[in-house]
């Protein structure tokens, strides 16, 4: 059986194909109108690209557009997709993570048996989410992609005391007019997304074993920053954009094999 | 003929969203796999906003408005005087408190502030009765009087009676002050309504309502083993606090008939709810909570089961006696936030005696007194092992989404296993 794992977030839609827990292809789209479109015809170009159209596909569809998707097969909540995801991708050893989504940050703590024992959310302002790095790369005329890099080369990181995303944007905006260059801008956005996520892990949030996942965490320089703030070394997973995708697809296929126990 | 002013715009464009927003709320239960005509009573009060002068209409009486829980309706009934809360749940009408009222506000006061504007109907309210509980309703009045140029013509305010709250209810000093206070108030009463407030008006009252008070709880009792759902018990409460009485008690004892023979549903993920008031129309937090999967099976909030602080005892059936066994269960007996010594509160969570999944602690943004006790509630919640969640929202359906996602992780979080 094929299953489709959907995430359908506030910035991306990301698909990951999974058969007999495996992750057999993964793929992320800007989201924009017409979602259902959109998870569509990625899921043709996934199964067209592991040579398995026309198969029949459970669709497990997770995310804040879960409703949207109209007949999926499975609608699973964020948190237990996540959870599911980065304990599958870690081979059981996450005991924290920390997603930084394109709107909000969740802090979720794991027992030993990977089950949800707490978690913590930061929805009210997006500062410090996914989608406050787009806007500052909007001002800043740079792509995200290249953040770490110039963070790296920061002589020192700006200081930015914002804490909403609307303020900090104008405080950008003033730094460059002080003509502050772009890589100190970059290191500072950095540490104060840090220092607001750390604020969020505080009061006994996190255990050891700390996965971050979610599209941010493929800036190293955010990372770096975080540990900084954290005091603690954190473990990326090779595609943290994918993990809550895949983790719907797992979720799928243990509630299947569940009822395929329960007739037997 | 002179063009309508754009704050007389505004009030009429506001009728029609607000008669939309309670229409939406009462279509949504009627909806409902669980809607049985026994219920269109409750509907029909609690589905739109009614004026003073609609309610005087239709109970008979003339109105006193009041704000909280520690005004004794008993006294108002026996005076010949019809209670009607002021306090509203529509989200709609605040946008026209917006003007001249501090940003961050008590949300269920602005609105209620802003269907006093869309009404202006203050001449047909005898009086206003406020228990001093919080800032928020300590500075009701003047806020409430604080209108734009173009209403102020049309409206006047009526005569405020403020019942000064002492805020220590287990002390001896305060529990004669308030005592003293309601002897205040029956005062105020008896010169608005030129006669005197009887032995026999008030014995026949506090009978009523402690029929009223059993009913409730019967309907108590339906909530905790699943066979009345929490925004129906939204629906019936709006409809206690904006009717007559008499006609309140009918309708109920007749749906707690129809929902006693209905089958025991007991829920798997009850959770209590406890905090800022919810308000008909503003079903949002509970339409997620059931999203979610959880089942409200009981809750704490002043304008639902807290309407009912328990029974009263009466042994001396003269005015005295009777005023002081209301001050009892009016003040006393009260679990408002507001007291200074209300480390009891958390006793009602125990009480209910159901497995729980958890507290959802709702906060209204603006609304201090619960914010401020949440932070005991939840130590108390982590000490007794009780999962405990705080959402803090406003009228506004915006964050919908986020609480949503936020809701559905604490209802499948596994509070069993070890961290
Ligand atoms: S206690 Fe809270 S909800 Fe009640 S009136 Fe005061 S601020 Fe408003």
């Amino acid at each position: 059986m094929i299953i489709a794992g959907i995430d359908l977030g506030s910035t991306a839609i990301k698909l990951a194909l999974v058969a007999d827990g495996q992750l057999l292809w993964h793929k992320a789209a800007p989201t924009a109108p017409g979602q259902e479109k959109i998870a569509d015809n990625l899921l043709t170009e996934g199964l067209a690209a592991v040579g398995r159209s026309g198969e029949t596909v459970v669709r497990a569809v997770t995310g804040y557009g879960k409703h949207l998707l109209v007949g999926a097969d499975r609608v699973i909540d964020e948190l237990t997709a996540n959870r599911l995801g980065v304990c599958k991708a870690s081979d059981g050893r996450a005991r924290s993570l920390i997603n930084i989504g394109g709107q909000d940050v969740k802090v979720i703590r794991l027992s030993a048996k990977g089950q949800m024992t707490g978690f913590k959310m930061n929805d009210k302002c997006a500062a410090g989410c996914g989608r406050f790095f787009e806007v500052a790369a909007r001002i800043l005329d740079t792509e995200v992609g290249s953040f770490a890099t110039l963070a790296a080369n920061a002589a020192e990181a700006a200081r930015i005391n914002s804490t909403c995303a609307v303020f900090a944007e104008s405080e950008i905006v003033s730094l460059m007019a002080q003509g502050v260059v772009k890589e100190n801008i970059i290191a500072g956005l950095h540490q104060s997304v840090a220092r607001r996520i750390a604020g969020l892990c505080a009061g006994g949030a996190l255990e050891d074993d700390i996965y971050l996942d979610g599209g941010a965490a493929q800036n190293p320089g955010l990372v770096h920053a975080l540990e900084d703030e954290l005091c603690r070394d954190l473990h990326v997973l090779p595609l943290p954009q994918f993990t809550v995708a895949y983790g719907a697809a797992i979720s799928a296929a243990m509630a299947d094999s569940a009822a395929a126990k329960n007739s037997s | 003929m002179n063009e309508p002013s754009r704050q007389q715009r505004l009030t009429i464009k506001t009728q029609g969203e607000a008669r939309q927003e309670y229409a939406a709320a009462a279509d949504w239960l009627r909806q409902r796999p669980d809607y049985h005509q026994v219920f269109d009573y409750f509907l029909e009060i609690a589905g739109q906003a009614w004026t003073a002068a609609e309610v005087s209409e239709r109970t008979g009486r003339p109105v006193v408005q009041h704000l909280c829980n520690q005004a004794p309706l008993e006294i108002f009934h026996a005076m010949g005087l019809q209670p009607l809360r002021l306090a509203s749940g529509c989200c709609a009408v605040s946008r026209l408190a917006e003007a001249g009222l501090p940003a961050l506000m008590c949300p269920m006061l602005r609105s209620a502030i802003g269907a006093q504007r869309v009404q202006a109907q203050a001449s047909r309210v005898l009086a206003r009765v406020i228990p001093t509980t919080c800032d928020w309703t300590v500075k009701f009045q003047e806020l409430a009087v604080a209108l734009p140029n173009d209403l102020q013509k049309n409206s006047s305010s009526p005569p405020v009676h403020l019942l000064e709250l002492p805020h220590q209810r287990h002390s001896e000093r305060g529990q004669a002050r308030f005592q003293e206070e309601l002897f205040l108030l029956i005062d105020f009463l008896e010169q608005k309504i030129g006669r005197r407030l009887t032995r026999s008006a008030l014995l026949t009252s506090v009978n009523l309502y402690r029929e009223a008070w059993a009913v409730l709880e019967s309907l108590i009792a339906l909530r905790r083993d699943g066979r009345l759902a929490a925004a129906w018990f939204a629906a019936i409460c709006a409809a206690f606090l904006f009717d007559s009485i008499e006609r309140w008690l009918t309708a109920a004892q007749t749906l707690v008939s129809y929902l006693q023979n209905q089958k025991v549903r007991p829920a798997a993920r009850s959770v209590f709810l406890c905090g800022s008031p919810i308000i008909f129309p503003n079903l949002k937090l509970l339409r997620l909570i059931e999203e979610a999967k959880m089942y409200v099976a009981a809750d704490e909030l002043c304008a639902s089961e807290r309407l009912w602080p328990g029974g009263m005892a009466v042994d001396d059936r003269s005015v005295s006696g009777l005023i002081r066994a209301l001050a009892g269960r009016y003040h006393r007996a009260c679990q408002c936030p507001t007291f200074a010594d209300n480390e009891r509160r958390f006793n009602s969570v125990r009480a209910v005696g159901l497995p729980l999944k958890g507290i959802i602690y709702h906060v209204l943004k603006g609304c201090h007194p619960f914010d401020i006790e949440s932070l005991t509630m939840e130590r108390m919640a982590r000490e007794a092992n009780i999962p405990f969640i705080r959402i803090e929202t406003e009228y506004s359906p915006e964050d919908a989404r986020t609480i949503l996602t936020r809701l559905e992780a604490f209802a499948n979080i596994d509070h069993g296993a070890s961290a």
